[in-house]
């Protein structure tokens, strides 16, 4: 990565290169240096993969969050709201609203069963093809 | 101490119990001291200091991470208000559960893949600077301080619940005994030497846990109707402990206050330091991934355990009889294990209920060592380190160590002083600034590319000041005889915790911090992002500037190459 540890805190970054000083204040200041040769070299196609392997991960965290988040707010809504609900005899005696807070718990397992399948299936492929070009990138870099 | 009267009433083997327990404690004592002399890093590497090198296998470190999670304030504290409040307990000991699988879904694999020791290793990455390191110390210090007084505290009142002494003084000496302990395992183990306690601990526990819980069962015929009504009519609430609303009832929104609060666990309890510290010790993305998904079954176990033994407790005993030996009912889970088997107590199970106090001895221990050594590593590595370029690696090891006494001795004078008030309020203050400075700002800064420095600190301090400030005014504070402050009363904010302001103000905060800090800010702070999302998402470096991989150029030093 090409940033300092410890760069001066008003400094701008030392890839950003300051305007050139101007011999006279009334003179045109002159084009800002082309943004487009930061990069220095096309990287190896990382920008698409980089992209899907994004969009992989931004999916799994989304739908996994969500639904283990929404499930619980859902239930400590019932509990504070509907407590005549929660409070109905379930099967076997007991309350419903025990009985969904104890179902939890599988459903818990099944979350981080499905969660480590997808991730398996879906993100960890594009990351370790990700990586490896990274890694052929990098030793390219130095070979050059 | 009524306490000890209690025990002793119920049970017949007073001397015999308390003689096996401190004989137990003693040589847990000296085994895991001994572990952690024996696998404590031997060469001069940070690394192995502070990550034990990834060379825990996904259960190792699965088990060492829920070792880390369950403290013993959640032990004992999830057990009181189980047996206490019922429903309402089973509802927080399940959004501690909840804590960690959102842990596992959102932070944990970009935590390890952006961080390296410390939590200011994963915020420095993308804003590189001395300025966020301290505040993520003084952060982390300030947000584990309140948990290890509440643990260290508890250590003395445990001792002398077990084994059945009643002044103060070897109370304070106790404290101050076990807390050597807990630096010396800190100290010495490192990162691979506390991860081995807490395996052994978590092992005992869920062990002990689950056989009691069998027991405690099998005395209700396995008839979980019956078990839930003998609890409700013994807890002199009725149907009423079986439903929301008891914990949080006598304030003017008691609905607001239960969702608020239990949302401020679900997001606060696993952002704590001593557990993302955990993530840097995975190997790779997919080994945090399997640890974590060991850790979250342990916790749900445990999730299971301590509500049986909670209820049991009650329907056993019931509640006036925990609310005497605990007003905050702390000791129920130990009460509830020993009512499990009866009048009539075999060698057998004696010897069960040694190794129920000897793995919650041992909780006790292994969670305060964990929080020093978080606090101790982000102050050597985040404070001490950065203040010279290049500092040796045998100096910042020493410099580790000496943080963990630097860390652990005025926690351990503090304790001493509020042992005897309600350890409620810090319990709550912990997760309260988990939820609304650590939370945001690692959320902000893993995912959000426009985030700047401005926003960083602002959220960081923010969020703690706001808490800080809101928290004397809560209802644990001040107000009710429970409270810390019984006598006065300066109740201004009237909640459990500050969580329904403060998450929200974190948060804003961050946001407004990076708007302030201009445009030209934000566009530099995405471009770095951009270069470094590789490294976040995959591992990987994808503009590689020449060093080697896996390393930052902050980290070089430490690898001659």
């Amino acid at each position: 990565m090409s940033y300092d540890p410890y760069p001066p805190h008003d400094s701008p970054a030392p890839h950003d290169s300051p305007l050139p000083r101007l011999t006279y204040p009334w003179q045109p200041p002159p084009p800002p240096p082309e943004r487009r040769r930061l990069p220095r070299r096309p990287a190896l196609g990382n920008h698409s993969d980089l992209r899907i392997l994004r969009g992989a991960y931004r999916r799994q965290r989304r739908v996994a969050t969500t639904a283990a988040l929404g499930y619980f707010c859902l239930f400590l809504g019932l509990s504070a709201f509907a407590p005549s609900l929660m409070s109905s005899t379930g099967t076997g005696g007991v309350p419903t609203g025990l009985l969904l807070a104890l179902l939890q718990l599988p459903v818990t397992w099944l979350a981080i069963a499905l969660y480590e399948h997808t991730a398996r299936r879906r993100v960890d492929p594009l990351a370790d093809r990700f990586r490896k070009q990274a890694e052929l990138d990098a030793r390219r870099e130095a070979a050059r | 101490m009524t306490a000890t009267t209690t025990l002793t009433a119920m049970t017949g083997f007073r001397d015999s119990a308390q003689t096996m327990s401190l004989v137990a404690f003693t040589s847990v004592a000296t085994i895991t001291l001994l572990l952690c002399v024996m696998t404590g890093p031997d060469r001069d590497d940070l690394d192995e200091f502070y990550t034990g090198y990834g060379s825990l296998s996904p259960l190792r470190n699965g088990l060492a991470i829920a070792g880390d999670y369950i403290s013993a304030a959640s032990v004992l504290g999830a057990g009181g208000v189980i047996a206490l409040y019922g429903y309402d307990g089973v509802v927080l000991a399940l959004s501690t559960a909840l804590s960690l699988l959102l842990l596992m879904f959102l932070l944990a694999e970009p935590l390890r893949n952006a961080g390296r020791f410390t939590m200011g290793d994963v915020l420095a990455r993308r804003m590189p600077g001395r300025s966020v390191r301290i505040v993520a110390c003084a952060a982390t210090i300030i947000a584990l301080l309140p948990l290890m007084l509440v643990q260290l505290a508890g250590a003395g009142q445990l001792l002398a619940f077990i084994l059945g002494f009643s002044s103060d003084f070897l109370q304070t000496g106790c404290v101050i005994g076990l807390g050597a302990l807990m630096i010396s395992y800190a100290a010495i183990g490192g990162m691979k030497g506390t991860a081995l306690i807490q395996i052994l601990k978590i092992v005992m526990l869920l062990g002990s846990g689950a056989v009691i819980a069998v027991l405690l069962l099998n005395r209700f015929h396995w008839d979980l109707g019956t078990f839930f009504d003998t609890a409700a009519e013994r807890s002199g609430a009725g149907p009423a402990f079986l439903h929301s609303g008891l914990e949080f009832a006598g304030g003017p929104s008691p609905r607001l206050d239960m969702i608020s609060s239990q949302l401020t666990v679900v997001i606060g309890g696993a952002c704590l330091p001593h557990i993302t510290m955990r993530m840097y010790t995975a190997s790779s993305a997919r080994q945090v991934r399997r640890s974590m998904s060991w850790a979250v079954s342990s916790v749900a176990l445990f999730v299971v355990i301590v509500t049986v033994v909670g209820f049991g407790a009650t329907a056993l005993l019931g509640r006036a009889a925990i609310a005497r030996a605990d007003p905050q009912g702390n000791t129920a889970y130990l009460l509830g294990s020993r009512a499990a088997f009866g009048a009539d107590v075999s060698t057998t199970e004696a010897l069960l209920f040694t190794t129920v106090t000897t793995a919650v001895f041992l909780t006790l221990l292994a969670s305060v060592a964990g929080m020093i050594l978080a606090c101790a590593n982000s102050l050597a590595h985040d404070v001490f380190a950065t203040r010279v370029q290049e500092m040796p690696v045998r100096r910042e090891m020493t410099l580790a160590r000496y943080s963990a006494l630097a860390v652990g001795v005025p926690a351990i004078l503090l304790a001493t002083l509020v042992q005897h008030r309600s350890l409620q309020p810090l319990v709550t203050m912990s997760f309260c600034l988990g939820a609304s400075a650590i939370a945001p700002a690692l959320v902000y800064s893993l995912f959000w590319r426009r985030y700047t420095r401005t926003g960083l600190l602002s959220t960081l301090v923010g969020g703690t000041l706001a808490v800080l400030l809101l928290m004397p005014g809560t209802n644990l504070v001040s107000g009710s005889p429970t409270a810390a402050f019984p006598h006065a009363d300066f109740n201004w904010f009237p909640f459990t915790t500050t969580g329904l302001v403060t998450i929200p103000l974190g948060f804003a905060f961050g946001w407004l911090g990076t708007i302030a800090s201009g445009r030209r800010e934000e566009e530099e702070q995405r471009r770095r992002y951009d270069a470094m999302e590789g490294w976040i998402l995959a591992g990987a470096v994808r503009r590689d500037s020449g060093e080697a991989h896996g390393e930052t150029p902050y980290d070089r030093r430490k690898s001659p190459a």
